[in-house]
This record gives structure tokens, C-alpha cells and sequence, in this order.
């Protein structure tokens, strides 16, 4: 979205977070008259790792029509702040009283995650922005899990302005070194938490959008019909999945209690059975439950015979708990019951199928499907996000058939002009006028648009979205070109992101092997002898007969340059010895059967995971003459 | 190094993983000392983890710096139990850090888990690893998760791409200016430490005056071992082994100085001249090479080690490096010196001490040596039985007819098994079978076994052959006139088959059926591991019992 902004600003009205925010704006009363458990959910899901810009966005509008009063310079300062676009005449007029309330209500209010802020301010202090009038609330009603974390100030940049206006590329003069500092750990912080991408043109919208859209349509009609729904949201890697389930949950009108399930931590039916009761637990507390459910959820307990309603239960006593798995199926068929609609997000689905007898996903998918609308049951809402394909197939029938089979794809395919300005965004995140010198500011603009205007690192570029269109490995390509920015060289170089490709995206296997030493060497290289002589797979004694029998042949005619003797030199065996095992426990020699008491370790046969070109190339760019000279007899001998 | 220190500090990714080849210790150590400073951090070992209960306490109790004493029931950080799976862990996790930021009012808090051999983790616990590399976003919280490891991440990786990618580092291999470096530091600030223990008269190893003699000495062991080893863990260790025993004559000569001049005022420890320094290199130079063939692959500790290559008075006075005058001892014998040095009233304490170290100096070279000889420590039978499994572990079951058989010609026959031998180990083109010698000892049958020894015992042992009198006529029936027979009659007896046994509780011989068998056909025995399975051990074996060894082995020409 924020890219589109950029791009074209005539493009807003298509995006489909300004969709959801028209939306939300419209709307906007029921969620004044809501609970503060609204503010929530919000809260919960801002902190998220992919968490979007758009949700910030979205909830910064809405306080944007709450209070009248300030809405050109809110929406003036958000739009530098988040799109970091070079337009001056959005320039903020911010007024810095305001960030200072701001920081000082900060403190008091609960916050999951306190990380972005301790990150970076402006995120924070947007955020704090948008959702303080509520939060306040939330305090004073809602049992809070974490007691108030600090926040810490602000980083201090000395913001030294200096007439002088220096454009030399070179170096950097002093005062702006702490700028330089400052944008590093902007630029990589945003690295790391990618802004969501929004299509280029504008008659059709990305795949992505698309999922947003009909993800939260699902979800609305669970939150506000109180439907019974279920959903997979299928997609490679880093293609923006979690993103968009996060958008979608803040965007709902209506506070609902959110379940998070991974299928990797809960890697048993009993055990996601347990966090979903703490979860339910922790953010249903039972006097906030309406009378007659409470009722009846008692009735639901005594009929399972005993009292381990997790959902009435309080935290502690509910861990304590151990549910059974004949339980399980009342237990989660009592959710809708619960007084707002629920939400179960199941990350990594397709570990969940692996589970016997796919006995919760059973529960969960029949209580969706016998979630009548319009009763007195709350929507109940399952959301699985896998990125295998194959998903559905892996489904038992009976599970199958209670299974929507709605499907939601997510895609990352990128172009490289779109990755290139994704990548202009990512580099010029939002900086707080006051921290970061102006000058420095343009310089920067200016070295990054040189940058990518550079044709190497379009290529590059070309290479990483032909590869993957995953928005994060991408994003690590540039975060070791921007820690390499020194006061003396402090701007982007092509060679370095091409340096940083290498390391990063494929790497090569064993990029160190050229510098291993003498023994290691040689018993690559015996290895590689013995390959050609047709053993795969060797002991060590055999690895030490061809060692042997190599520095033998090259003590028997030995060569003299410039006086010094060029023959191998002497190894002895415990040295060779020693070696092996350094090259087995970084797992160039990795053993074909395990140890055994029976056999000694030195006929424990090995197989080498180094290529044999890669022996080769290591050992010439070594350039140790009588390695050389080994590699030679060893070709040679075939 | 400076880079992940910087990336730490300004906004860390959540999974970073460093590749280090050669010294993974090293660069934790150096990781941590720096980010210790910044971060709340934990160093989490993954030999020392092999639970995941271990390691979710090792990692709430090292973040909240909480000891668990015996006085509390070595109680965890937490009340909550928190290690019994992931949830509780990651619960525990936010609690943990609600808590640290509630403590720290000021400062941001950073959290960060630095994995050692994460290789292992994955080996014990396969399942922890997706969801430890994506510990930040499951909990969302500020911390790093942080592996160090020699093998690469394409290794552990968990399958199905399951697990976050990393933000890779590599780590370069260590050059000699670094490992110098290192050294020279390690030395400076044993320097310091140590300084305040050791007494004014007697100076010690470390002391700061030596740095210049330390930087030379550890560019001379830089320059030995650099070709073998570039960890600098290795060399630090040699150099540890080595450095007390190269300065101590100029800590002695010191001594005397002092004790010589005992009225005058303090003599200042002053650093070794030049050609002083040299002698001593000559002097030490080869035991280097030594310490290195010895100390690297572990053959045996650096105390030890140490201790067992002190060098004699007698030799250093041969290189000219005992410069005190006053101890006029013809140094010719050892004996004279300790005798003198014991003798002396004047340094009782000294000679003392000196008496203690010759003492154990003693005793640890008698440890060495009684792992070694198999020919002292066994009887004659169990060596005929030790070499006869050999030949039997190395040796085709075909083979022994060749080799053993004794016709009418045996000599004649002999030759030609010699001469077909070397025809079929000559062609060597191929794929050709790996000598059964570098594969290791195959098994063999318990008969099998018995009628080699049977073979070596009829031919090679002389007591036999003598016993072979005709005179003595046993009571069963049995003729001995006729050849082999009184071997038979030896070999079958019981104690053979105890010997056997024996030697299979010594783990020198290996039954490779199952423990129930106790004889037949089935049973199958092999060489053990290490010893007896090493040509070398048998070979000198055999010599003792005048076996010919390499003759009675089938492809001997692959023999070294």
C-alpha cells in the first residue's frame, strides 16, 4: 500500500486497505460503542511480526474522524511517517507537545510487546496515537496478562545542524555520523518488518488483495452473522499469510477472542487442546460472560462429569488441568456459546492433519458446521494457513466433508520493477524530522535512488525475484550492505549487495574450505583420489594409506625452489587424526552408520558432502604448491 | 564479528546463524564477552541440553540470572512449571521478560539466546528446532535466537522449510595475525591476574616483564602449527603445555640470582637477552612439533604432557642453558644433580618440591606406560589366540587352506601361494576390493579361529615341538608321534575356549552374536576395537612369538 502510494497516488482508491478503512470508517460507531475488547484484539494483533502498516493506517483514520481538530496534521505526519515519501509539501508541522503526551501515556498502558517501541519511536508513538483513547479503557475493564512494560525514550540523536552544505560522496563529515547510525537501524528495522505490497496497476488487484478481501468477507460474516466458517489460506514462504490474517482480524468490527494455534509448537492434539483453553481462558474471564451462558457452560461442565471447564476456569487451574481427549469434542462443540464469536487461527495446518485420528480438527470443523447463524451462538471462525498445496488431500473424509473447502490463495510473485520499489520503501522508512539531519536526509534520498538506478543492482534484483518471491529473503539481501555503512563509506554499493547475494541468498556450500588446513586439505584430496579410484565411501585408514602414500611419493623425488623444499610435508597420523574429526563435526565427513561398540572409530565408513569440483577449486585457489601437485597425481591417476 | 555486534545493537533480526568452521568456541566467547554488556543474553550449550525440559530451564533461568540452590529445593525461575512443553515455555518466556522490563525501567530490553552445537539439538530433539527459530514471532517478544556452529545451516535445517531463514554470518578462518593476537592478549591478562599471587622473589610464568619472550615464543609455535591447526583454542593450549617449561631456566637462573644475592637489595626480574632467547629456541624447537603431535589430538593433558617433557638439567647444560656457576654439579648424571639439589641444606623447601615432581613425574609416565604392551600383560595363548583372530579378521575364509594347509610339499606349495598372492594384488584398476585391512576386522567363526591357532601353535611355538617327544605316551590313546596331534590335543582343551572368553570380557576379542550362543557354528567373533585390530599392535605381537605375520597375510602387498 504504501508502495502504491509512492507510485501513483491516484491509485488509493483502489487498494484495499483504503477498502477495509472506508469500511471501518463507516462503521466506525459500533466500534465506539463496543466493548474495549475491540481495542484488544487490535492491540494483540499490532505487535505482530508482519503486522501492517495498513492496520496502523486504518486505526489512525478512525481517530482521524474521532477528533476533528487535528486530522490534516495526523494524517499529514502518518503520511510522511509511513510512506516516507520525498513530497515537502506534506512536511509536518507536528506539533512535538503532542509526541511528548503521547510518550508520557505510553507508560501506562499495557502493551504485549513493547518491542517495536523499543525499536523505533515512530512506530510506536503512531501506534500509541491511534489506539490511547481506547487503551485506557482496556486498563481500567480487562484483565491485562503482562503488567505495564517501559517504554524507553526516544534515542537521542544530536541533531547538529550545520549550514554547511556538503555534497562530497566520499566520506561523512562528523556531525552527521549519528544520523547515519539512525538511519541504519530505521532502515534495518523495517528490514525486518516489511511493509505489505499493493499491485501497480490499477484495473486489477493482486493476489494478495484479493485474500485480504475475501478473508475478511469470511470473517465478517462470522463476527457479525454469527456464521460458522472455515477457510485454508494457502501460500509459499514469506508471501504475506500471516500478514493478511493479522489485517483482516484488525480490521473486524467487532471484538471476538482470538486463538492461536501453530502446528508446530502444539504438536499433539492434548496439548493444543491446553493452549486453547488457556488462550480462551485469558481472554474470557467470567464475570464478563452473560448470565445464562454462564449457566449453561455449567451445565456443559457438569454433564462432562466433572468440573474442568477450562473456559470458566482460571488461568492457573486451568493449566493444571489435563483434558481428555474424549472431552475434547464437548468441550470446543461449547465454544460458540462463549459470549463473543471466536476466531481459531491454525498455523502450519498441515501438521495438524498429522495428528491421530485429525481428532481436533474434527471437533473444530463439526462445531463450525453446526454453528447455525442467527441463534444465540456466536460465529466460531477456523482459519488454517499452510504453505503445502497438498493440504486438503491430507484430510481424512470425515473431516473433509465438515470442511468449507474454501480455499484463499496468497502469491509473492513480483515483478522487478514492484521489487524495486519495495525496496526504495524499505530504505527510506519513516524518519522523525527532528532526529535526522535534513542534509543528511537528502543525501541519503539521493545515494539510495543512484542505487537502485545502478544496473548491477537491478540484476540482482531480476536474479532474487526470478528465484523467490519471498519478501524477507529478500529484505536480508540489504541488511548487510546497510551494516556495512561506515562514516567512511556510508552509502549503498552495488558490490556489496552482490557480495551480500552470495552470502545470503544461495550460498555457496563450503565457502571456507580453500582455507582449511594442511591435514584437512590432504584428506580432501585423499578422498577425491579415492573417488576417482572408485571408492564412495572410505574409513580413515584408508584416507590415511592414501595420505601416506602421496607425501611418500613426494619425499622420494624431492623438489627444491629457491632452496626450500617443495614436497609435502610430513603428517603425522595423529595429526591426520585429529583432522578427520574437526572435518566430521562440521559435517564435510558425515558418517554412514552410527557408532557402534564393535567397530573401532577409525573403520567407521565415511562419505564426503564436498563436491568433488569444489575439493578441486579450494585447493587451487589455495595455491599450497604440494597440494597442487597431490591434486594433479590424483587427477592423474584415474 | 564487529558486524553482528552492530546488528545486535541496532535492530537484530530474529534467527541469525553463524557458520564457523574452525573455532566455534572461540567466537562465542568473543560474542558473548561483548553482547553480555548489552543484551540480557543466555549461552546455551547443546551437549549440556539434551532435553527439552533442560533447555527451557537453562534458558528462563540463565535470561532471569537466577541460580537454583540446594537450600531451595533447586527450584527454577519460575513458580508455574514451564518446562513441560513449548506453550508453558513461550508463557513462561513472556512472563519472564514482562517482568525483566518491569525491573529495568530505563533501558530497552533485548533478549537473546546464544545455541552452541545446535547440531545436537537437532540430533536429541528434532521437533524443537522450527519452532525455536521462529521463537520471536511466536511469542512476540525482542529477542534473537542465535546459533553457532561448525556445520552449516543446510545441515540442521528442519525439514518441509518448517524453520525461518537465517540471517547468515560466516565466520573467516582465523589468520596467524589473529591467533597471535588472541595469545598475546590471553597472555596479558593471565599477567594481570596472576601478578598479585605470585611472590616478589619468585617471578612468575606469566609475568608482564616476559611479554616480549611470550610474543617471540608464540610466533615461533604460530609458525610450527599453523600448517596443522588454525583454531586458536588448539594453539592456546599447546602454548599453556609449553611456555612454563621453556621459560623455567630463566626463572630459575632468577632464583639462584636472588638467593645468591640474598643481603643485597632487590634484583629486578629483567627480560632474557636476546642470545638467550635464541638458545632456548634451539633447545625447544623440536619438543614443539611434539606437543603438537600429542597436545592436538589429545593423546594425553596438557599437565601431563608437560610434566613428562620437563626438560632434564642435563641437556639444557649440554645447549649451555643453565647459566648459574653456583651449583657446581658435574651434570653429566641426573642422579648427581637431584642428589645434590636434595642434599643442599640451604633450600630445603626447593628440593622439597622438586622431590614431589620428580615423584609424580614418575608416576604419570608409569600410567603411560602400562596401557601399552599386549605381550606383557597377556599370557602366551591369548597372544597365539589375539594374532590368530587378526589373521582370521583379515584373511578371506578361502585363504586358509593356502596359507595353512601343510601337504606332503609345503614348502613348495607355500611359494606359490606367495607368488599368486602378489599376481593378484598386483592388477589394481577399478574398483578393486578394498583391502580387508582398512575396512576393518570381519568376523569369523569360534572353529575357525581355533584351527588357526591350531596352525600358529604347531608351527611357531617352540615349547610345543619340544613337548613333541615321542617318549611321552598319553594315557587315552592318543599318538603324539603323529604330527599335529598333540596340538589338537591342546588346543581343544578347555582353557583355550576360557582364554577366548577372557578375552572377550577384555573387549579384546568382539562376539558379534548374540550372548546366548555360547558355541557352534553360529558363533562369530571379531577384533576388537582399537588395539587388536591395528596391524601395528599384532605385528610386534607376532615378533615376540616368532609368527611371520606378513607372510600369513592373504593380500599382502597392500601392506604398507
Amino acid at each position: 500500500m504504501t508502495l502504491k502510494r509512492k507510485a501513483s497516488s491516484n491509485a488509493i482508491e483502489d487498494s484495499p486497505s483504503k477498502r477495509t478503512r472506508s469500511k471501518g470508517v463507516l462503521l466506525f460507531p459500533t466500534v465506539e460503542l463496543s466493548t474495549p475488547r475491540k481495542s484488544r484484539v487490535a492491540k494483540r494483533s499490532v505487535p505482530a511480526i508482519e503486522s501492517s502498516d495498513d492496520s496502523s493506517d486504518d486505526e489512525l483514520d478512525i481517530i482521524h474522524q474521532e477528533i476533528p481538530p487535528t486530522p490534516s496534521k495526523l494524517s499529514g505526519r502518518q503520511a510522511q511517517v509511513v510512506i516516507a515519501t520525498p513530497s515537502s509539501s506534506r512536511k509536518p508541522a507536528f506539533p512535538k507537545p503532542k509526541a511528548v503526551q503521547f510518550a508520557t501515556i505510553l507508560p501506562s498502558e499495557p502493551q504485549p510487546s513493547p518491542s517495536k517501541k523499543a525499536n523505533i519511536t515512530t512506530h510506536g508513538k503512531q501506534r500509541s496515537a491511534s489506539s490511547s483513547p481506547q487503551k485506557q479503557n482496556v486498563q481500567l475493564k480487562t484483565p491485562s496478562l503482562t503488567p505495564p512494560p517501559v517504554v524507553p525514550p526516544p534515542p537521542v540523536a544530536s541533531p547538529q545542524r550545520s549550514p554547511s552544505r556538503r555534497s562530497a560522496k566520499g566520506k561523512l563529515s562528523q556531525h552527521l555520523h549519528d544520523s547515519l547510525t539512525l538511519q541504519k537501524r530505521k532502515v534495518l528495522y523495517t528490514l525486518q518488518h516489511p511493509p505489505i505490497v499493493s499491485s501497480e496497476n490499477d484495473g486489477e488487484h493482486s493476489t494478495n488483495e484479493i485474500a485480504v478481501k475475501k478473508l475478511s468477507d469470511i470473517l465478517d460474516g462470522t463476527v457479525t452473522r454469527g456464521e460458522g466458517n472455515s477457510c485454508l489460506l494457502l501460500g509459499p514462504r514469506g508471501s504475506g499469510k500471516t500478514q493478511t490474517i493479522e489485517s483482516c482480524i484488525s480490521n473486524l468490527k467487532e471484538t471476538s477472542i482470538i486463538v492461536r494455534l501453530s502446528g508446530l509448537v502444539q504438536t499433539n492434539d492434548r496439548l493444543a487442546m491446553r493452549e486453547i483453553s488457556r488462550q480462551l481462558s485469558s481472554q474470557v474471564s467470567p464475570a464478563l460472560l452473560p448470565d445464562e451462558i454462564r449457566g449453561a457452560a455449567n451445565e456443559e461442565s457438569l454433564e462432562d462429569e466433572d468440573d474442568e471447564n477450562p473456559f470458566l476456569d482460571t488461568p492457573a487451574e486451568a493449566i493444571e488441568l489435563s483434558v481428555p481427549t474424549a472431552h475434547m469434542h464437548s468441550l470446543i462443540a461449547c465454544i460458540p456459546a462463549l459470549g463473543r464469536p471466536t476466531i481459531i487461527i491454525l498455523d502450519a495446518f498441515d501438521l495438524f492433519t498429522d495428528h491421530p485420528r485429525q481428532s481436533l480438527l474434527y471437533s473444530l470443523l463439526d462445531t463450525v458446521q453446526s454453528c447455525r447463524a442467527g441463534g444465540a451462538n456466536k460465529g466460531l471462525a477456523v482459519v488454517g494457513v499452510t504453505t503445502r498445496m497438498d493440504t486438503l488431500i491430507a484430510l481424512e473424509k470425515r473431516v473433509k466433508s465438515r470442511f468449507s473447502g474454501r480455499m484463499i490463495r496468497t502469491s509473492a510473485s513480483l515483478s522487478a520493477t514492484q521489487m524495486k520499489n519495495v525496496v526504495r520503501v524499505m530504505l527510506n522508512p519513516a524518519i522523525e524530522g527532528d532526529h535526522v539531519d535534513q542534509e543528511f536526509g537528502d543525501m541519503w534520498k539521493t545515494s539510495v535512488d543512484e542505487f537502485l538506478a545502478d544496473s548491477k543492482t537491478t540484476r540482482i534484483l531480476e536474479e532474487a525475484c526470478s528465484i523467490t518471491g519471498d519478501i524477507r529473503s529478500l529484505a536480508r539481501l540489504f541488511v548487510s550492505p546497510v551494516l556495512n555503512l561506515r562514516p567512511t563509506s556510508p552509502w549503498l554499493t552495488p558490490s556489496q549487495l552482490e557480495l551480500s547475494a552470495e552470502t545470503q541468498r544461495i550460498r555457496p556450500e563450503f565457502p571456507y574450505l580453500h582455507n582449511l588446513n594442511y591435514p584437512s586439505l590432504c584428506l580432501l584430496l585423499a578422498f577425491y583420489q579415492a573417488e576417482n579410484d572408485g571408492y564412495p565411501a572410505l574409513t580413515f585408514e584408508m584416507l590415511y594409506e592414501y595420505v601416506r602414500n602421496a607425501i611418500r611419493v613426494s619425499a622420494v623425488a624431492p623438489v627444491q625452489l629457491h632452496g626450500n623444499s617443495i614436497g609435502m610435508v610430513r603428517c603425522s597420523r595423529q595429526v591426520l587424526w585429529a583432522a578427520f574429526e574437526h572435518l566430521i563435526s562440521a559435517q564435510i565427513f558425515v558418517s554412514l552408520s552410527g557408532p557402534s561398540l564393535n567397530v573401532g572409530k577409525n573403520f567407521l565408513k565415511y562419505r564426503c558432502s564436498v563436491d568433488r569440483e569444489d575439493v578441486k577449486k579450494s585447493v587451487e585457489k589455495n595455491g599450497h604448491s604440494s597440494l597442487t601437485k597431490f591434486l594433479r597425481r590424483a587427477t592423474g591417476s584415474h | 564479528m564487529n558486524s553482528i555486534v552492530s546488528l545486535l545493537e541496532l535492530s537484530p533480526p530474529p534467527f541469525i546463524f553463524i557458520n564457523d568452521p574452525i573455532a566455534p568456541k572461540y567466537t562465542i566467547q568473543s560474542l558473548i564477552s561483548v553482547l553480555e554488556i548489552k543484551t540480557r543474553l543466555v549461552h546455551i550449550d547443546g551437549i549440556s541440553c539434551f532435553t527439552p525440559r533442560l533447555l527451557y530451564d537453562t534458558v528462563l533461568n540463565g535470561l532471569s540470572q537466577h541460580t537454583s540452590s540446594w537450600d531451595q529445593g533447586c527450584r527454577n525461575w519460575s513458580e508455574e512449571i514451564a518446562n513441560d512443553s513449548m506453550d508453558s515455555f513461550m508463557r513462561a518466556l513472556k512472563a519472564l521478560y514482562a517482568s525483566l522490563c518491569a525491573e529495568s525501567l530505563e533501558q530497552r530490553l533485548r533478549l537473546a539466546l546464544v545455541i552452541e552445537k545446535p547440531e545436537r539439538l537437532k540430533e536429541r530433539m528434532g521437533n524443537i528446532m522450527a519452532p525455536l527459530t521462529r521463537l520471536a514471532e511466536l511469542t512476540k517478544l525482542d529477542l534473537s535466537v542465535i546459533m553457532v556452529s561448525e556445520a552449516r545451516w543446510e545441515d540442521i535445517r528442519p525439514p518441509f522449510g518448517a524453520a525461518m531463514d537465517p540471517y547468515h554470518v560466516d565466520i573467516p578462518v582465523p589468520t596467524k595475525e589473529v591467533i597471535i593476537e588472541h595469545l598475546v592478549k590471553v597472555f596479558v591478562g593471565h599477567s594481570g591476574h596472576s601478578n598479585v599471587a605470585s611472590t616478589s622473589t619468585t617471578p612468575h610464568h606469566y609475568d608482564p616483564v616476559l611479554l616480549p619472550t611470550f610474543k617471540h615464543f608464540i610466533h615461533i609455535l604460530v609458525d610450527v602449527c599453523f600448517l596443522y591447526t588454525n583454531d586458536p583454542h588448539e594453539i592456546q593450549y599447546i602454548a599453556a603445555a609449553r611456555w612454563p617449561g621453556f621459560i623455567k631456566p630463566v626463572l630459575d637462573a632468577h632464583r639462584m640470582n636472588v638467593e645468591v644475592a640474598e643481603d643485597e637489595d632487590y634484583i629486578e626480574f629483567e627480560r632474557p637477552s636476546t642470545a638467550l632467547l635464541l638458545q632456548l629456541t634451539r633447545h625447544f624447537k623440536p619438543s614443539l612439533f611434539l606437543a603438537l603431535e600429542q597436545l592436538y589430538p589429545r593423546l594425553t593433558n596438557a599437565a601431563d604432557w608437560a610434566r613428562a617433557n620437563e626438560s632434564d638439567a642435563a641437556s639444557l647444560a649440554k645447549d649451555g642453558l643453565i647459566l648459574d656457576d653456583s651449583v657446581e654439579v658435574d651434570v653429566e648424571e641426573e642422579d648427581t644433580v637431584n642428589e645434590m639439589l636434595l642434599s643442599s641444606p640451604t633450600r630445603p623447601r626447593a628440593s622439597k618440591r622438586i622431590q614431589e615432581q620428580k615423584a609424580a613425574q614418575n608416576l604419570s609416565s608409569f600410567d603411560m606406560k602400562d596401557t601399552v604392551p599386549l605381550s606383557v600383560s597377556l599370557p602366551r595363548l591369548s597372544q597365539f589366540i589375539l594374532v590368530a583372530a587378526y589373521v582370521a579378521s583379515t584373511n578371506p575364509a578361502k585363504s586358509d587352506l593356502r596359507l595353512f594347509g601343510r601337504g606332503t610339499d609345503e614348502k613348495k606349495r607355500r611359494r606359490r601361494g606367495a607368488k599368486r598372492l602378489m599376481a593378484n594384488a598386483k592388477p589394481k584398476s577399478g574398483p578393486a576390493k578394498i583391502p580387508q585391512r582398512f575396512i576393518g576386522p570381519s568376523p569369523f567363526p569360534l572353529e575357525r579361529l581355533i584351527a588357526i591357532v591350531g596352525a600358529l601353535v604347531e608351527e611357531n611355538d617352540p615349547i610345543a615341538s619340544e613337548v613333541n617327544n615321542p617318549r611321552n605316551v598319553p594315557a587315552d590313546g592318543l599318538d603324539f608321534r603323529i604330527s599335529g596331534e598333540r596340538t589338537d590335543y591342546e588346543v581343544t582343551r578347555v582353557g583355550v575356549y576360557a582364554s577366548i572368553a577372557q578375552l572377550t570380557s577384555l573387549r579384546l576379542l568382539v562376539k558379534t552374536t548374540s550372548a546366548d550362543k555360547l558355541d557352534g557354528l553360529s558363533t562369530m567373533y571379531k577384533c576388537g576395537p582399537g588395539a587388536p585390530s591395528s596391524y601395528e599392535t599384532i605385528l610386534s605381537l607376532a615378533k615376540g612369538l616368532g609368527v611371520p605375520l606378513p607372510d600369513l597375510i592373504w593380500d599382502g602387498a597392500a601392506m604398507g
